[in-house]
């Protein structure tokens, strides 16, 4: 079990948020969280690399409770990728996938270089890799920011609705790159609106509403036999939107 | 003929007199210059105090006293502090010289309008920018120097440059400590024939050419280092 999370509790002033969360994750493991806006999905992801300090409960990160680690060490292990790419503007493309591994992983530069690029190639932004990032379209923001975390050859990866800010046409080369690198094998949590990507990419799909966990099973089993009554409805809704 | 002396005495007092307002010229610039550079450096430390995230209970501390610092600054005349720094020095038995009282009164004041204004540029970079290094593993410190605070200072190059421009015209004050700058030279090279008038219109002139070559090549400055960094929220 490379990730679990316990009780996880989270208020924002006297709104509670996240209310009793409790999920493992397994190596290799892709899991989609979905649910519908204000859920808690985005906040429960920003616990997991402290982005967001939980109220109460416990995150155990490889065996150790990610209270007691290093904020650093424990983020530079996690990849994250957010909703609005944030990319470092005053940095090139090549220089977004290095800066990380210089200064936290202190890596030499031409190792870093190295590494980088070949992150680059696997997104496909290889050929961009001087390029200034303001110049890149939305769809090429995000598969440099999936290079980026890539580069620091995380253990597991984190993406906030890495789509829900992309044009449509631009949505698809995003979910190709993700559907790549989860078939290398690495270990993910995606938040996604993207139902049918979560039922094509994900392993296992947690449901989320209002600040708990509703549903949580395998993919098919998700898709074909929810046991919960809101999930059928959220499902239900889907399916008639899709149609 | 009003106009022939008028313009006859600026002849003469700048032929007589060319070495000393030259010499003005040197240190209105020297001023300026040290002036922002210096507080340019102090006011990225005291703007970093100023916005630092989930600060220390040191850091809180330092920021009472930053900000105090800022508001009593801004808040009272260049030429009074001037004269409170220049005097107090010597009172308390550091007998220092007029220049050097100068510049550092105008550091001093120069760190708090640049503290003010680094603050605004760093609030000006998206906090994602912030989120997104943090993620990576960069702590506070790091990802203010390696992504912030270029991206901040890009922001207030305009503003800065604004700084010394205004400094250049503002360092007159510091003849009330008898710093011989373009003011003060001009002044004492009109005084001596009685030519106020005639004397202040070479100060004039100068410090419209100082002001407006200083404007030209800070814009040009400007241009090379790029157009502000913004985030363009849109997907494209």
């Amino acid at each position: 079990m490379i990730l679990s999370i316990k009780n996880l509790k989270k208020d924002f002033g006297d709104g509670e948020v996240l209310k009793d969360i409790n999920f493992n994750v397994e190596k290799g493991e892709c899991i989609c969280v979905i649910g519908s806006s204000g859920s808690g999905k985005s906040t429960m992801l920003r616990c997991i690399n402290l982005l967001e300090t939980p109220t109460s409960g416990e995150i155990i990160f490889d065996n150790q409770n990610i209270k007691d680690m290093n904020v650093n060490v424990l983020r530079s292990k996690i990849g994250m990728v957010f909703q609005s790419f944030n990319l470092f503007n005053n940095m090139n493309v090549i220089k977004n996938c290095m800066v990380g591994q210089i200064k936290v992983l202190k890596r030499a530069k031409n190792e870093a270089r190295e590494i980088a690029l070949k992150e680059l190639e696997r997104v496909g932004m290889q050929d961009f890799k001087d390029k200034d990032v303001k110049s890149l379209s939305g769809g090429q923001k995000q598969r440099v920011a999936i290079a980026r975390a890539l580069s620091m050859n995380p253990e597991i990866m984190l993406f906030d609705e890495p789509t829900s800010a992309l044009d449509p046409e631009m949505v698809g080369e995003v979910l190709n790159v993700i559907k790549e690198v989860k078939d290398t094998g690495m270990t993910m949590v995606i938040v996604t609106h993207e139902m049918q990507f979560a039922r094509d990419v994900s392993t296992r799909i947690v449901f989320m509403n209002d600040g708990v966990i509703l549903e949580d099973s395998p993919t098919e089993e998700f898709f074909t036999n929810p046991k919960n009554e809101r999930t059928k409805e959220f499902l239900k809704r889907y399916i008639n939107s899709s149609n | 003929m009003l106009y022939a002396s008028y313009f006859g005495w600026i002849g003469r007092i700048v032929e007589e007199y060319s070495l000393q307002i030259l010499k003005g010229i040197g240190i209105t610039l020297l001023l300026s210059l040290v002036g922002t550079v210096v507080g340019f450096i102090i006011a990225c430390i005291f703007s970093y105090i100023k916005t630092k995230k989930d600060a220390g209970v040191i850091c809180r501390i330092l920021r009472v006293f930053v900000n105090a610092y800022v508001t009593v600054i801004r808040g009272t005349p260049m030429m009074v502090q001037a004269l409170i720094f220049y005097y107090s020095f010597k009172l308390m038995g550091i007998n220092w010289d007029p220049l050097t009282s100068g510049l550092f009164t105008v550091s001093i004041n120069t760190t708090a309008y640049l503290t003010e204004v680094l603050r605004g540029g760093i609030e000006s970079v998206d906090n994602g920018q912030y989120e997104a290094a943090r993620s990576v593993g960069m702590g506070s410190f790091q990802t203010m120097l390696f992504v912030i605070y270029p991206q901040a200072i890009k922001n207030s190059m305009a503003a800065i440059g604004n700084e010394f421009i205004v400094n250049i015209k503002d360092t007159s004050v510091l003849n009330v400590i008898g710093v011989i700058e373009v003011y003060n030279a001009c002044l004492m090279a009109g005084n001596k024939y009685f030519k106020v008038v005639e004397a202040m219109s070479i100060a004039a002139i100068i410090y419209l050419v100082l002001t407006l070559t200083s404007s030209y090549i800070l814009k040009a400055i400007e241009k090379r280092v790029g157009s502000p960094v913004k985030e363009i929220t849109s997907s494209n």
